[in-house]
């Protein structure tokens, strides 16, 4: 069956119009509330090098977002740097008499350790947690042992300007990304990873990845003496991997995307202001009752009746197969109750795997059903954020044909995303944790 | 005087069996009431079938069984649900989730807290902090608490014995143990005797070291680095991983093999050792070795 796909109907109604300015205009609402790129430049620091932050600024916003007082439940990790007894040890503040318990853990006072003589006249844990400018001071030192430690190591040498394969990702090592990697991983583990050798703890290697990915965009050289520059968004689409953002945001994302979706559908199913068989009609009109069905799988049904039907609300969006799928896939990610411990220490991916969801659900749409479709110079924007600036609009007009034949289901024109994951409900109807 | 002396004596006595009474009650008091899964009714299969509309469609015949427990204390009953099927069931039981209620603006939503193959859970008192809450038992060992955050985490002691780490090892441990840090480190002499904790422990029938590394060069946000030596003579490096401190537990697995709990920002990691090798054998968090559907 030929359809006239681009026809136009000057009779559209004008509560279609009502309906998807609303939404335009929530989504720049949500996108000026709840911006990804909070999420995604939180850790940035002073404007510098070619991501428009330091690598030390980097580190404590990653580490604690600034909070001299910031004490981790699970490790002995504390301050702005979150330096643990280990750490301290090394750059000469303390000296362990004993081993640590889980007691010393979460700024509980480390009564295992004897504070040595030191300028700042810290003699307790308490101390050093009031001490910003003593926290600083020696989360400079520590950074430095650990660049000096990477040239001893030849890991500076060998992997600076230079494109690591780790596990299949192509990664680009800079002084901050390496820096990174020695500070997470500790430099054994480190050296282990970039040398391609096994891992004592491999389980950390993604998130290790997606650090220095992070720490690739800042300048290094305020510890290092040099800068790398590498394509810092090229490591971080290699290394995406399941890390946490703002619940909050998260959601907004999620229903912002929702309602563009199922704007967007609605705009092109709807049998009179949406695409129109050469016979008159819409596309799933012109399939009778597979129509229906497909109209129903959709969550369309009511569009018919006049009323808004299941198209407006989440319902509607999450009975699309495909993308029902891929945000299935965003829970392989979350795999909440076996991850719960990094939920608020790791940021941000989400933000951006959001926004790749969003792009994966929109760019089927493109692809398949709006590609090179004007709209009679009626243009929908879409875009959630930052990264979504370069997302293409969707333009519709009357000069173009698609074929639908019967072989092909309403879900073909989405494309289909096989991530075995199932879904997981939370408000919304969507899948991301609270 | 005497009739007074005798009055306190007795009242200390009585005070002291009180208290050890306690001790002893809460000791042994640790009541476990077990989840008893059921068929779920159709809301409560609706529930499921939405969270795992895909795993169910792939796991053809999967039976369904579910439980409901007010786990966090807020009035509104978790669902625990045990998908049974070959794909999904192991040695240690089957895939076991237990989805927590949440009321947000009205709307009821379900987020798993625990997802473990199980042949048995269990609830209990917390152990501290929220008195409201209870603390879950898989297996009748492995133990999940909610922490200060709300979320729930397994217990690393429920694994095992914590590991006694002390200072001053014995030379011929240190030496070992020095090199191979050292070496590690970029060949240098950073790391220091007084950065090595070490303690004699059997492991899967044999006798061995552990030492951990207490340098912030070798460590990472991720652990420490611990070694497990051979308690011969001539102490040499069998293997190595990484834990935090003090997240360091060993223990025995149902095989009898040595098992090692390690405690990292993910969750806890169960390694086996046995015969001189060690393999990561699961992880309370979705990793390589414990998948989640």
């Amino acid at each position: 069956m030929m359809l006239d796909l681009g026809k136009w109907h000057a009779d559209r109604p004008g509560w279609l119009w009502y309906l998807l300015a609303l939404f335009t205009w929530l989504l720049v609402v949500v996108v000026m509330l709840f911006p990804p790129v909070a999420c995604a430049q939180q850790a940035g620091g002073s404007q510098n090098g070619q991501g428009g932050c330091q690598f030390l600024d980097h580190w404590v916003q990653m580490e604690s977002r600034g909070d001299p007082m910031a004490a981790n439940g699970h490790s002995t990790a504390v301050g702005r740097w979150q330096m643990t007894q280990a750490a301290f040890v090394d750059v000469g503040l303390i000296q362990q008499n004993s081993r640590v318990t889980s007691a010393h853990y979460g700024g509980r006072e480390w009564t295992n350790v004897t504070f040595r003589d030191n300028p700042f006249g810290i003699r307790n844990l308490q101390d050093l947690r009031a001490n910003p400018a003593a926290q600083d001071y020696y989360g400079r030192l520590y950074h430095q042992m650990q660049w000096q430690s990477a040239q001893r190591q030849g890991l500076v040498r060998d992997f600076v300007g230079q494109t690591v394969n780790v596990g299949g990702r192509q990664v680009q090592i800079n002084e901050s990304a390496l820096l990174t990697c020695m500070g997470y991983l500790g430099a054994g583990d480190c050296g282990r990873m970039l040398r391609g050798q096994p891992m004592a703890n491999p389980q950390n290697t993604a998130h290790a990845l997606w650090r220095m990915s992070r720490a690739s965009a800042c300048d290094g050289s305020d510890l290092a003496g040099q800068n790398t520059q590498v394509d810092a968004q090229a490591n971080l689409a290699a290394t995406a991997d399941g890390m946490y953002c703002d619940p909050t945001v998260l959601q907004r994302l999620e229903q912002a995307a929702v309602t563009q979706v199922n704007a967007l559908t609605a705009l092109a199913a709807h049998p009179q202001v949406g695409y129109r068989t050469a016979e008159g009609g819409s596309p799933l009109q012109a399939l009778g009752q597979e129509g229906d069905e497909m109209l129903r799988a959709l969550g369309l049904a009511g569009m018919f009746s006049g009323g808004t039907g299941g198209v407006f609300s989440t319902g509607g969006f999450r009975a699309l197969s495909c993308l029902d799928n891929l945000l299935g896939g965003v829970n392989v990610i979350f795999a909440p109750p076996s991850l719960p411990n990094i939920l608020g220490m790791l940021e941000s991916y989400v933000c951006r795997q959001v926004e790749g969801l969003y792009r994966q659900a929109v760019a089927p749409l493109n692809q398949n059903f709006f590609r090179d479709f004007g709209v009679g110079g009626v243009s929908v924007p879409i875009g959630v954020g930052v990264s979504m600036r370069g997302a293409p609009g969707i333009r519709v007009n009357s000069s173009n044909v698609m074929s639908w034949g019967r072989n092909s289901s309403a879900f073909d024109m989405f494309g289909q995303s096989a991530i075995p994951r199932s879904p997981v409900p939370t408000q919304g109807g969507g899948i991301f944790r609270r | 005087m005497m009739a007074s002396t005798l009055r306190s004596v007795v009242l200390a006595s009585l005070l002291a069996g009180a208290f050890f009474h306690g001790q002893t009650a809460m000791a042994q008091g640790e009541a476990w009431r077990p989840v008893e899964f059921r068929a779920p009714s159709a809301q409560e299969m609706q529930i499921v079938q939405r969270a795992y509309a895909q795993l169910l469609r792939s796991a053809t015949g999967a039976e369904v069984t579910v439980a409901r427990v007010d786990v966090d204390g807020d009035r509104v009953a978790e669902l625990a649900v045990r998908i049974s099927h070959p794909t999904l069931c192991g040695p240690s039981g089957c895939h076991t989730v237990l989805l927590q209620a949440v009321n947000e603006r009205g709307r009821q939503t379900w987020t798993p807290i625990l997802e473990r193959r199980s042949t048995s859970l269990e609830t209990g008192r917390m152990s501290q902090g929220r008195p409201s809450a209870l603390r879950i038992r898989v297996n009748g060992r492995e133990i999940w608490e909610v922490g200060p955050s709300g979320l729930y985490a397994a217990l690393i002691e429920s694994f095992g014995e914590p590991v006694d780490l002390r200072p001053n090892a014995p030379q011929p441990v240190l030496r070992a143990v020095l090199a191979a840090a050292n070496r590690e480190a970029g060949g240098g002499n950073d790391i220091r005797p007084d950065m090595v904790f070490a303690a004699p422990v059997e492991l899967g029938g044999a006798r061995l070291w552990l030492a951990q590394v207490s340098s912030g060069l070798l460590c990472g946000q991720v652990g420490c680095p611990v070694y497990i030596l051979s308690a011969d003579g001539q102490p040499r490096v069998l293997a190595q991983f990484g834990a935090l401190e003090g997240g360091l537990v060993v223990g025995r697995w149902p095989g009898g093999e040595g098992l090692i709990a390690a405690q990292s920002p993910l969750g806890v990691t169960l390694f086996a050792f046995q015969s001189g090798r060690l393999v990561i054998r699961e992880t309370t968090f979705a990793s390589q070795a414990t998948p989640t559907p």
